[in-house]
């Protein structure tokens, strides 16, 4: 187990934004939860990345507890997430934002990296070959030198899934990867999702509406309704559960 | 156009993108070193000014163009530099070369501590703050008077190194290169933050905090490390002040002081080092100017605009306002369109370097 959520609430004032939520992610596999707007997807995916303090109920990574980390400490440990609505640095070019993603791993102290020590120089080399290698998986060569600003929303997207790879993760959120993509675009997504697990060996974790792309690439998929997760199983199972149907039906 | 082929990662990371902008800024490099043989002891003491002035600069720009915060009180930070320096020198007997760093990291300190307990305040609010410790800076220097010399201020001694006398009034051509030598350096050190982890992490937040520490960014420690780097910058660009200005009080380092090295920034253009020099280019030139308009144009005619008093603050105000009205990235924004414009020529379109709009800032984690 890679990631185990036990018995997770958090409330905005009156609401049950997540109620009472266990959760487990296998190492190595794709973990899809769905549910209406509103549901506490991105809730739960803030309170994994210790962006919010649940009120109740631990986390689990690894076999240790996270609970008292830092959004900050999380990259330390391999887990990289996306936001749901694109986080990216806009003034920045996207090779500067993919290099963002190795400045969890350096090992040199802004002291050196001020002074430009030659040791400074070879990590700058090492971690463009990282972030090189990233940019090629997700044909970014275009784009390369080009400012976030200049971009379309859907490949500032994708650069945002480039960013958290370039972090080289065990563990990768995923919130929404497809909302805003053209049908073009959601069809390589699906590509780039697979090889994610199979050949970097990444478990993903994502949220997603688009359920022809869920079908395609999730071991697993989860429901969640109104801040419960109310069935956990294959995509076919989930569709004919009778409670999530009536929250589909109901919204 | 030049058209450039990379065959390996070096060039990204070298200080200079290839052989030409090396020579230029080598041509540049000759030019200022050889500027004293030609100019007359007014012109190299000026030229020394917009020096210190553009490491100032650089000190501010780092803070806020780099790490996106901001700060109305760097006059504090000129201040600790200067009665740093010269009370080290003086009540310790440091030689110069070394209570020059040690007031830079004095300064260095002031800001950090100021950073650590803030980093939560944005905009606006830590504009504020930084100003009321500036002026509580002014206060205590006030009071610790046998320290600072009270409200009478201090006197800089030569500087002398080696033996060899950069004094303002002695000799003020070595005055200038030592000058020179150290802003050189300091370029380079803000050259290497921005092509290293450093100065990713600083634009990280100040572009958005949240994917910051998502993507591992410290936030708090690292807007201290920005304070602290931005302060040292000024420090030590406040200790040559001190040695420039030979004698200086607490009241030469208010709020206008802190303002104009805002302004500076803004107008010679936020987040570049270019920004900082123009800035710093424009902030010593226009007394000249204006003398030179006052004596000569303006002489003789009934009413004397030049002669006016504050005239100066405000044509500097005048030209921040067209700056950020017809040009929001100041001077080197322009230098830039300018330099596209003919390299590109005919090739430009206006609107090449419009900005680009942006989604969803909103609803940030949702
Ligand atoms: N920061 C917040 N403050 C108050 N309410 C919030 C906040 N974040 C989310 N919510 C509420 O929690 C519920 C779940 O939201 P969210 O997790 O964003 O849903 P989704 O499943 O669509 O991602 C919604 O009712 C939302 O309005
Ligand atoms: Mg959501």
């Amino acid at each position: 187990m890679i990631l185990s959520l036990e018995n997770i609430s958090l409330n905005f004032g009156g609401i049950k934004a997540v109620d009472q939520v266990s959760l487990d992610v296998k190492e190595g596999e794709i973990f899809a939860l769905i549910g209406p707007n509103g549901a506490g997807k991105s809730t739960m995916f803030n309170i994994i990345s210790r962006y919010y303090t649940q009120s109740n109920g631990s986390i689990v990574y690894r076999d240790e507890y996270i609970d008292k980390l830092q959004p900050h400490q999380l990259s330390k440990i391999g887990v990289a997430r996306t936001f749901q609505n694109i986080e990216l640095f806009p003034n920045s070019t996207v090779l500067q934002n993919l290099l963002v993603g190795q400045n969890s791993s350096k090992s040199s102290n802004f002291l050196q990296e001020m002074l430009f020590l030659p040791s400074v120089r070879k990590a700058e080399i090492d971690r463009r070959v990282i972030v090189e290698k990233v940019i090629d998986f997700l044909n970014l060569q275009p784009f390369r030198d080009k400012q976030i600003s200049a971009l379309s929303y859907g490949t500032r997207k994708i650069v945002e899934l480039g960013r958290a790879l370039s972090m080289q993760p065990n563990l990768l959120l995923l919130d929404e990867p497809a909302s805003g993509l053209s049908a073009e675009e959601t069809t390589d997504l699906a590509f780039w999702i697979e090889d994610i697990k199979k050949i970097m060996g990444i478990t993903v974790l994502m949220v997603e509406h688009d359920l022809n792309l869920v079908g395609k690439v999730a071991d697993r998929v989860g429901a969640l309704v109104e801040g419960n997760l109310v069935a956990v199983g294959s995509l076919k199972e989930i569709q004919a559960n009778r409670k999530v149907v009536e929250a589909y039906i109901g919204t | 156009m030049r058209t450039i082929f990379k065959t390996s990662y070096d060039p990204d990371i070298n200080l200079f993108k290839d052989r030409f902008h090396r020579l230029c800024y080598a041509l540049l490099c000759i030019v200022l070193i050889l500027f004293p043989f030609f100019l007359n002891e007014y012109f190299i003491g000026e030229l020394t000014l917009t020096l210190i002035w553009a490491i100032a600069g650089m000190g501010l720009m780092i803070l806020v163009g780099q790490s996106g915060q901001v700060s109305l009180g760097h006059s504090a930070f000129m201040a600790t530099g200067a009665y740093g320096v010269v009370i080290l020198q003086s009540k310790l007997g440091l030689p110069f070369i070394l209570a020059l760093p040690a007031a830079g990291l004095i300064s260095a300190l002031l800001g950090v501590l100021i950073a650590l307990p803030t980093t939560r305040l944005h905009g606006i609010y830590l504009a504020i703050l930084t100003l009321a410790i500036s002026v509580l800076v002014e206060d205590i220097i006030v009071l610790a008077e046998p320290l600072t010399g009270g409200v009478n201020g201090m006197f800089a001694s030569d500087i002398v190194i080696f033996g060899i006398n950069f004094g303002r009034y002695s000799n003020i051509a070595n005055l200038y290169w030592l000058v020179l030598f150290t802003t050189m350096l300091l370029v380079l050190v803000y050259k290497n933050i921005l092509r290293t982890p450093i100065g990713r992490a600083f634009a990280s937040i100040r572009d958005s905090e949240v994917s910051a520490s998502a993507m591992g960014v410290n936030v708090v420690l690292t807007k201290a490390v920005a304070f602290g780097v931005s302060s040292f910058f000024t420090g030590i660009a406040g200790a040559f002040f001190g040695h420039f200005a030979t004698a200086f009080n607490y009241e030469t380092f208010n709020v206008i002081m802190s303002i104009t090295i805002l302004l500076m920034i803004v107008i010679g253009g936020v987040g570049s080092i270019h920004g900082a020099f123009f800035g710093a280019i424009v902030i010593t030139l226009l007394p000249v100017l204006i003398s030179f308009l006052r004596d000569f144009i303006f002489q003789g005619s009934s009413i004397n605009l030049m002669a006016l008093p504050g005239i100066e603050t405000g044509i500097f105000s005048l030209i921040l306002i067209l700056v950020i009205l017809f040009e929001p990235r100041g001077i080197y924004g322009a230098w830039l369109k300018t330099r596209t414009y003919f390299e590109l020529f005919p090739l430009y379109r206006k609107d090449m370097f419009r900005r680009q709009k942006s989604y969803l800032k909103t609803e940030r984690l949702r």
